[in-house]
């Protein structure tokens, strides 16, 4: 599933990157930490679509979906 | 005297150590076009540079990619002995990224690296802790663990720095790494923060400012103080300046005979470049706000909050502060506008500012608002419909700019990939107060001098234009009053003479010059406080509903402030861009202002 689709307070672990994210965003997301096998928690979610809040370790990162949307995620046990 | 290079990542307190290394000896380098600004200063005999903060040497955005080319330019020179990295210690891993590229670049510049862990006194308060003694041996370069807040270990830090300046070819560092990531990340798990304590005040804090409800609440209660702060705050220091340069303009020109030179000084030194200077107190309370809003972690919160809204037009959540800011002054706004993290939305931003009902629109809505609309009450006397129609034109104002900002994303300023909206979100800090007031002052200082010339060679022609051939300071018979007789044929489809055709020509310089103007036209004296007068004169010359609406519409959209552009022009680096705004909202401007000529003379 996408990062996404993660609903408020549920955990993940990114599993890798859609085929057509964009090498910028693909940068970025690499140096905040957004890295194969690191854990994701989806802080809160804003009405209308708006961007969502995400916690990895001890940072904290406001994304909007076209960002978030690149990214996939696996639940793990 | 060598130099150091202060770089990091956004949010490792950079700026507050650089602050309380160089106090107020600063200097600060603008480049063109970016809102990158590398500060220069110095202290005991040593010199500090302070780059803006990057999350990596990965540029996403021009500014980034100015800044990064700044840095390593400057590695190059002979001049910088040191690179000093900040750590925000509370979060390791993420500043370990950009401190492990800085030191690839440093040694490959053959230049020593310092590390300054900061943030100890936040780490000891969460009950975190970190081994300093082995990120130094893993990293292969001196660190000092410092508070820039509390000034703890800045002492030892400046005697490194001297140390490692005496003999630097001994501290460049051998365990430079390419794998950034892998050693960030490892060093982070090792030797960091346990994961969990730092966050546990901001997640409360998160709980209540992004809550659906309070979240909304608060957002409008803090918007609400600042746009308040902005009129209120500001007027005494305004109203200041004003009664300064007026007692300056008695007391140079009280005993001069009239003349060519009298009038200069009074009409186009003091009343017109003087009017400008007004400005300064409020870009000093605005940049100051930001600060606050910026420092606490709090505007962070509220662009994530816009976004979403802001989006649809194609602008960012950044953007609703320079918007909101707009109605006070666009000035101001513009600055507001430099925290906006991608340059395209930040342009889209800059062209909407000039649409929001600005303080100048005021005494012009005011007048003609006075002049056509009578002072009933509507909806059962609870609304004034004098007051309703200053709302309409408020929204009005809104309105066009969120519909030209879509059209213009959607078409001229169509990208693929823009820069996507990721933003950090800070811890909640108290503020800082000197280096915000330093900075504030700054950005005031800046204003006067980078918009000044233009406004004053604007100033001077209007002036001249308005005074001569005759030099008897008589504005019928003057250039102006010619030019507007010429381009009577222009106003005549919106209803409007000659006389108002100079008005609106004066008000190019700045939009509240059209009360007065109008006022010397007919002959009433103070017209900006005498607006009964001056109301009378107008309705007895034949003004008529379907004009002055067209005069609204026209002075909602037209660009007629040449402070405005003088800033567009700075903040974009170049005159093209503000020029074609001019004429463009000036072409739209007049368009409508046609169009609704028309269609109100249609109703009668």
């Amino acid at each position: 599933m996408k990062l996404w689709e993660l609903q408020k307070d549920q955990a993940a672990y990114i599993s890798g990157f859609i085929e057509s994210v964009p090498k910028i965003y693909f940068n970025r997301l690499n140096e905040l930490g957004f890295q194969i096998g690191v854990e994701v928690v989806c802080q809160r979610q804003s009405p209308f679509g708006g961007p969502k809040v995400y916690q990895i370790g001890d940072d904290v990162f406001s994304m909007a979906k076209d960002v978030a949307s690149c990214v996939t995620v696996e639940i793990g046990e | 005297m060598g130099s150091v290079l202060i770089i990091g990542k956004p949010n490792s307190g950079k700026s507050l150590l650089f602050n309380r290394l160089t106090g107020i000896r600063q200097k600060v380098a603008n480049f063109p076009g970016v809102t990158v600004e590398v500060r220069v200063g110095e202290s005991d005999g040593e010199a500090y540079a302070d780059y803006p903060g990057v999350y990596s040497f990965n540029a996403m955005t021009r500014d980034e990619e100015v800044a990064i080319e700044e840095f390593r330019s400057a590695l190059k020179s002979e001049d910088v002995s040191v690179v000093l990295c900040m750590i925000d210690a509370t979060r390791l891993e993420r500043s370990l990224v950009i401190g492990l590229q800085a030191q690839v670049a440093a040694k490959e510049a053959g230049k020593p690296i310092v590390f300054a862990l900061n943030m100890m006194d936040e780490l000891r308060s969460s009950k975190a802790e970190i081994d300093v003694a082995a990120i130094e041996k893993e990293l292969g370069a001196p660190c000092a663990a410092i508070s820039a807040r509390t000034e703890e270990g800045l002492p030892e830090l400046k005697i490194l720095l001297k140390k490692v300046k005496t003999t630097p070819k001994d501290y460049i560092s051998n365990q430079v790494t390419e794998s950034v990531f892998e050693k960030a990340k490892d060093i982070n798990s090792k030797f960091g923060p346990k994961a969990g304590l730092i966050l546990k005040n901001q997640t409360q804090l998160d709980r209540f400012f992004l809550s659906s409800v309070f979240g909304g609440i608060s957002f409008f209660f803090i918007m609400t103080i600042m746009f308040q702060s902005i009129f209120t705050w500001a007027t005494p220091l305004m109203d200041l300046v004003e009664e300064s340069i007026g007692w300056l303009a008695t007391f140079t020109t009280g005993s001069m005979a009239d003349g060519t030179f009298k009038s200069f000084l009074n009409d186009a030194l003091f009343g017109g470049f003087g009017s400008f200077l007004v400005f300064v107190p409020q870009i000093f309370v605005l940049t100051f706000i930001i600060g606050l809003l910026e420092d606490s972690g709090y505007l962070a919160r509220a662009a994530l909050i816009c976004h979403r809204p802001l989006s649809w037009f194609g602008l960012s959540g950044r953007s609703f502060v320079p918007l909101l800011s707009g109605h006070a002054c666009s000035i101001p706004a513009m600055f507001a506008a430099r925290t906006i993290e991608s340059p395209r939305r930040r342009l889209l931003t800059y062209l909407a500012i000039p649409l929001m009902a600005c303080s100048a629109r005021l005494p012009v809505y005011s007048l003609l608002v006075a002049a056509l609309i009578p002072s009933v009450s509507i909806l059962g006397g609870l609304v004034g419909l004098q007051g309703f129609v200053f709302f309409l034109l408020y929204f009005f104002g809104i309105f066009v700019a969120l519909i030209l900002s879509a059209i213009l994303s959607k078409t001229l300023y169509k990208t693929k990939t823009d820069s996507p909206f990721i933003i950090e979100l800070p811890p909640y800090r108290p503020p800082h107060w000197k280096p915000l007031l330093l900075k504030s002052l700054y950005n005031s200082k800046m204003f006067i001098t980078k918009a000044g010339g233009i406004i004053f060679a604007v100033t001077v022609v209007v002036w001249v234009l308005g005074y001569f051939p005759n030099g008897d300071g008589e504005l019928g018979s003057s250039y102006l009053a010619q030019l507007g007789q010429f381009i009577e044929p222009l106003f005549a489809p919106l209803g409007l003479d000659w006389r108002y055709g100079v008005a609106v020509l004066m008000s190019f310089l700045a939009r509240e010059v059209f009360v007065g103007t109008l006022g010397t036209i007919f002959g009433i004296e103070n017209a900006e406080e005498n607006f009964v007068g001056l109301v009378d004169s107008l309705n007895a010359s034949g003004f008529t509903l379907a004009s002055g609406v067209a005069l609204l519409v026209f002075y909602a959209i037209a660009l007629q402030c040449a402070s405005t552009l003088a800033m567009m022009k700075k903040e974009l680096g170049n005159w093209k861009a503000p020029i074609a705004v001019f004429f463009s909202y000036g072409i739209l401007a007049y368009v409508l202002g046609w169009v609704s000529y028309v269609f109100v003379n249609s109703l009668n």
